[in-house]
């Protein structure tokens, strides 16, 4: 004994010390799992404590009828066991805790254990003292009871102990129970019932049953559908409190506001005891009020079946199809599948694999026929469908008829017609049907509106014939604006039906101009440029702008093109031999694109190649862009040397540009040559002193 | 006896003191071992959720994001205030000004007049939404739209305050809020970029646009925005060079792939697959490319819902249309960029035109993926950076004035996607500076946006310079009352 006392106490400390730094740090902690089943003992070792206790408290009790000595022998004997066994059973609590349980119960489970734990160890301590040491032991008594009370909650239900007392069923509340039964009933019985129910039927008033609310009591109805003014429940709610009249009575819980307003405007709606918060309209005064006010937020949807595994959804998934669980506590399956060229059937069939998991499938856009819709049917668990722009028909719902949960059917561009309302009509749980763009018309969607008052029908967008807007010009299909005589010209628009009207002699186009009708062939006819004007019209549209396109004679095309050095300030400076020669010549004053080739300090010097072709050539002309900020010549000369062997070069012609003071003059600039056949012809152009030049295409004539 | 004995075990003395310290110390030795991340700071319920995976079920599944970049005046489009039409010229009190701090364009102003908005206001449908006669299209869609006039941001001007809308931080080097979308739901189309940007540019008054707001900052690249371009070909390069058609195409890659393939088998490099994916994605972009970007399939009357400059390539209505497309075709984020709302000055004169612009695109485009059945499965929201000041900065005259910077206050507006429809939510003062109901922080909106589209805004993180990053850094409270 003597040796195990301090051996018992040692352990003891040490094990009320571990129990407090994991207390203190359980947000920390990780149990392995070879420590979990430590945890899941505690359900066996609890019970030692429990006991234990509650004989310390008797042997207490009994303490008189004990002899001295061997008392306290006992009594320290077992309270160092009890205390053991206490710690002991609440550290594996508190493993045990940490597997996932979370509830507010456990929380106090296990504060009270934790408390209990050490006003036990308290006990050892204040052994010495008695009535200290008396007080503790009924604490202890009682959390052994609270703690109990909680322990046993958590394994047996919290209402385990006076069920059979107290058995009542809780009424589920969700978006499908009536707006009355979830939310008017509630306020009925708390606040009115106990005066007015068939017992006491004051006033000769039952309000427990829609029948007898619907009797009314001897003051008449108690309410007026669609009149809440009238109504007498609100008109006596209203009364000032001191009134005789004013119900309910003074001294009795009060209606609130909150629950003023529900009642006002669930009777201004109609006081339809059987409408649901899922059938009232989007924007419905009524149901933005549940949804403030009242709805309590609906959790992650249960369902009750089974996950499917991680590798099954992995395998579905490929880059056409995208097969996503909701989240990680929802087995529900979201799938959509897409790319029409690449659409194929197993696409669909394979889907099989997770038939009553897809709770979401998005077949947009894709080639589905009725063919296909069988293996959309065997979705029993389907709420929500998407078939917009697909190419099925009425007949193709036919199928859907095995999803009972369908809430949400998207049919938007599809080739439906009315008699898609027989298939629709099978479809019980059906909340919201789109059907926008489709060959119902407006007063096939009347009958569907009246067939299924249920169903919200969303038609969409309806264009006002009224509203004329004005229709974007026609625009170039050609790449660039450069050719060559004779060459093809195409023109074109985005919307589908338009007449395009053209001009080439640059007045202004209207209905009566030559209309475009396919890629035309354009004579220059020796002309530099050559200017089309057009515009497009369609019905129910306002013609469109005229607008100008302006061509330009592309000239001698030489056989290659060298540019010494590419130009700065600008990220395509790489280009430039093909900004110089490519076929689009840009007429806009703007700044750095890739359209202009940009020098300054260093010239441009561009070896132009005629060797091959040895054409005679007569102008060459500089196509370039003014900065819009430009004040003075930003370019000093322009000189052309030729040469026969790119080594020996030769002046030609030299201009000076430095004083030139017409800005615009300087977006073409040509040079005259001596009329002849050049083999190698060299450009320069220098830029005057910090100052940029942008040159955007070479001409050659 | 025995009790002395009992007693003299319970007294302590220094020896007892050190052996039972010793004891102590190997309970919590003990203890410490259940707890490996005690001293690396980290929590074990901070374990990272699975990326890729929803945190729990929501309704939004896509996002658009319509950002009006220079920040349209609140007070000429939805915060309505007559007080300031009443108190015209009038010097904007102390009190209301408080400590807040002025631009550098403002801060010299001897004087700082109120001027209420040039533009009458009308309440419009069920809801009763006041918005002004700039936007009569967004006027008809009040009904499913969730306006927010209480909205506020730290930063003054407009760089620090885009990138602070974009990424949760007034520096740039953190993930834009499309990539943490990217990262943390992934692409729900394997073909195509799960971020994609598109701009515009208005002729108001312009501010910068740069490709820091869609970067993927710390994040992987693949998480970046992609940037379509403002052309009629959106994705340059995707055509097959004259004379090789599909089926040579396929031939080609397959055989490069077997190429590269000898390469990883060599070498083992992780980047020789990630290229052969690379070029399967682009192979198949090849095909779901122009299927979303080809307009010539969409019926007429889509057309003229969106206004006929959807036509034209690079305008905000053409880009609005794209984004349906982008969206409709599973692109998780798509952000739009309308440049020019920045009226300094000749406000009157500037805003029409802005207003002009966007109005009617922007309610078509919350119309249409109504009438698909997308509305509640994709989020819109309709935002600038921050508000303008109820005061004219510049010369006021009857006829025009401008408008400063504001972080105090500005109106946006949200639809779709499991937000309430028909609602206004906040409330600023008569004069239209403080907000005095609901306000919602820039990093409120931030976790709002990602509670919508499934994501805790708190788990969502990612390890980066030896700590965890969120997009709401350390702040953020879901708006609960805007939910549907």
């Amino acid at each position: 004994m003597k040796k195990a006392v301090p051996f018992f106490l040692n352990v003891l400390f040490f094990l009320h010390v571990l129990l407090a730094f994991l207390v203190l740090f359980e947000g920390y902690m990780k149990v392995p799992f070879w420590v979990q089943p430590l945890g899941r003992m505690h359900p066996l070792v609890l019970h030692f404590p429990v006991a234990f206790i509650v004989l310390l408290v008797m042997l207490n009790f009994f303490k008189k009828q004990l002899e001295p000595a061997s008392f306290e022998k006992i009594n320290f004997a077992l309270l160092l066991l009890t205390s053991f066994t206490t710690v002991l059973a609440t550290l594996m609590g508190l493993l045990l805790s940490l597997e996932g349980y979370d509830s507010e119960l456990l929380t106090l489970h296990k504060w009270v254990g934790i408390a209990l734990c050490f006003v036990i160890y308290a006990l050892v301590w204040c052994y010495a003292y008695k009535k200290v040491f008396q007080v503790l032991l009924y604490v202890g008594l009682i959390g052994v009871l609270v703690g109990g009370h909680f322990g046993a909650g958590l394994t047996h239900g919290t209402n385990f102990l006076m069920e059979p007392i107290t058995a009542s069923k809780e009424e589920i509340v969700d978006e499908n129970t009536p707006i009355y039964s979830a939310y008017i009933v509630p306020v009925l019985k708390s606040k009115c019932t106990s005066c007015h129910n068939p017992q006491k039927h004051k006033g000769d008033l039952d309000l427990t049953t829609i029948e007898a609310i619907t009797k009314g009591g001897e003051n008449g109805d108690v309410w007026l559908a669609h009149n809440p003014e009238e109504s007498l429940l609100l008109k006596r709610a209203a009364l000032p409190i001191e009134d005789e009249e004013h119900m309910p009575p003074e001294g009795k819980p009060q209606l609130t506001a909150g629950e003023i307003e529900l009642m006002q405007i669930w009777i201004a709606h109609g006081a339809d005891d059987q409408i649901t918060y899922a059938q009232l309209k989007e924007g419905d005064t009524l149901k933005q009020l549940v949804t403030s006010k009242w709805l309590k937020s609906i959790e992650d949807k249960q369902y009750e079946f089974d996950f499917v595994t991680a590798k099954t959804i992995k395998e579905l998934n490929n880059p056409y199809r995208t097969v996503v669980q909701k989240s990680p506590t929802s087995p529900a399956i979201d799938v959509v599948i897409f790319g029409r060229s690449a659409f194929q059937e197993n696409n669909l069939t394979e889907l099989e694999k997770v038939k009553d998991q897809v709770v979401y499938l998005n077949l947009a856009n894709l080639p589905i026929t009725s063919k296909q819709m069988g293996s959309i049917g065997k979705l029993g668990n389907l709420e929500h469908l998407v078939l917009n722009f697909t190419d099925i028909s009425s007949e193709s719902l036919a199928s859907l008829a095995s999803c009972a949960k369908l809430e949400t059917l998207s049919l938007s561009g599809t080739a439906i017609d009315a008699t898609v309302l027989e298939h629709l009509k099978g479809l019980k749980s059906l909340k919201e049907v789109f059907v926008w763009n489709t060959n119902l018309e407006a007063e096939d969607i009347e009958v569907l509106r009246s067939e299924l008052p249920k169903v919200i029908i969303n038609e969409g967008y309806i264009p006002n014939p009224e509203e004329e807007l004005q229709l974007t010009p026609p625009t170039l299909v050609n790449e660039g604006n450069i050719i060559s005589s004779g060459d093809l010209v195409s023109l074109g628009h985005k919307m589908n039906g338009v007449t395009i009207q053209y001009t080439l002699d640059e007045s202004e186009p209207d209905s009566t101009s030559i209309a475009f009708e396919k890629a035309f062939s354009l004579d220059l006819k020796g002309k530099r440029q050559q200017t089309i004007k057009t515009l497009a019209y369609k019905e129910g549209w306002l013609p469109s702008k005229p607008v100008s396109y302006v061509f330009y004679d592309r000239g001698l095309v030489p056989d290659g093109i060298e540019v010494l050095y590419p130009g700065v300030l600008s990220s395509y400076t790489g280009d430039t031999e093909k900004i110089l020669t490519d076929a689009v010549r840009n007429n806009e004053k703007i700044g750095f694109s890739k359209f202009w080739a940009s020098y300054n300090k260093k010239p441009l010097e561009a070896i132009v190649d005629f060797s091959v072709s040895t054409p005679k050539i007569k102008e060459v002309v500089l196509s370039c862009g003014i900065h819009y900020k430009q004040k003075k010549s930003p370019l000093d000369f322009v000189g052309v040397w030729a040469s026969d062997d790119k080594v020996k070069w030769q002046l030609v012609k030299k201009k000076s540009f430095a004083n030139e003071n017409n800005l615009d003059r300087l977006e073409e600039i040509s040079i005259e040559l001596p009329q002849k056949s050049y083999k190698y012809l060299k450009i320069v152009a220098q830029p005057q002193k910090e100052q940029t030049i942008r040159i955007n295409q070479l001409f050659f004539f | 006896m025995d009790k002395e004995v009992f007693e003299h075990y319970l007294n302590t003395n220094r020896r007892h003191f050190l052996g039972k310290m010793a004891m102590g110390m190997g309970g919590v030795a003990l203890g410490s071992l259940l707890m490996p991340d005690l001293l690396t700071g980290k929590k074990a319920t901070e374990e990272q959720l699975p990326l890729g995976l929803k945190h729990f079920a929501a309704k939004a599944k896509r996002i658009i994001l319509l950002v009006q970049n220079g920040a349209p005046s609140q007070l000429e489009t939805f915060d309505y205030k007559p007080k300031l039409n009443d108190m015209f010229g009038q010097e904007l009190p102390p009190s209301i000004r408080g400590e807040q701090k002025l631009t550098g364009m403002t801060a010299g102003q001897e004087s700082f007049p109120l001027v209420g908005s040039k533009f009458s206001f009308k309440q419009y449908g069920e809801s009763g939404t006041w918005v002004s006669e700039l936007l009569p299209n967004i006027a008809k869609i009040t009904d499913d739209i969730c306006m927010i006039k209480s909205m506020h941001t730290d930063a003054i001007n407009h760089d620090p305050a885009l990138t602070f809308m974009q990424t949760g931080a007034q520096v740039g080097n953190r993930p834009s809020i499309g990539s943490w979308f990217s990262y943390g739901l992934g692409s729900e189309n394997q073909n195509l970029p799960a971020y994609c940007v598109l701009l515009s540019k208005g002729k108001g008054n312009g501010q910068g646009v740069y490709s820091k707001l869609w970067s993927n900052g710390f994040l992987d690249s693949s998480h970046q925005g992609v940037q379509l371009s403002a052309s009629e070909d959106p994705i340059l390069y995707l055509n097959n060079p004259k004379g090789m058609d599909r089926e040579t195409r396929r031939k080609m890659l397959d055989h490069l792939a077997s190429l590269n393939q000898l390469g990883y088998d060599e070498f083992g490099d992780p980047e020789i697959p990630a290229k052969i994916k690379q070029y399967e994605m682009a192979f198949r972009m090849q095909t779901a490319v122009p299927e979303i970007t080809d307009v010539s399939k969409e019926p007429d009357h889509i057309k003229k819902l969106y206004g006929p400059d959807c036509m034209v390539p690079g305008t905000y209505a053409a880009n609005c249309l794209l984004a349906r497309k982008l969206s409709e075709s599973g692109v998780r984020f798509v952000q739009l960029y309308h440049q020019g709302w920045d009226q300094h000055n000749n406000l009157v004169g500037e805003i029409k035109g802005q207003a002009k612009d966007v109005d009617k695109a922007s309610a078509a485009l919350i119309t249409d993926l109504k009438q698909r059945g997308l509305l509640d499965e994709t989020l819109v929201v309709w935002s600038g950076e921050f508000g303008r000041t109820n005061y004219c900065q510049g010369k006021l005259t009857k006829d025009n004035y401008g408008r400063d910077h504001h972080p105090r206050c500005f109106s946006i507006f949200m639809a779709g996607g499991g937000v309430k429809a028909g609602m206004s939510y906040g409330k600023t003062d008569e004069l239209g500076y403080n907000i005095v109901e609901s306000p919602v922080h820039i990093h409120d909106l931030h976790a709002t946006i990602m509670h919508l589209m499934g994501l805790d805004h708190e788990k969502l993180t990612h390890k980066h310079l030896g700590r965890r990053f969120r997009l709401t850094d350390v702040h953020g409270h879901v708006v609960k009352d805007i939910l549907a």
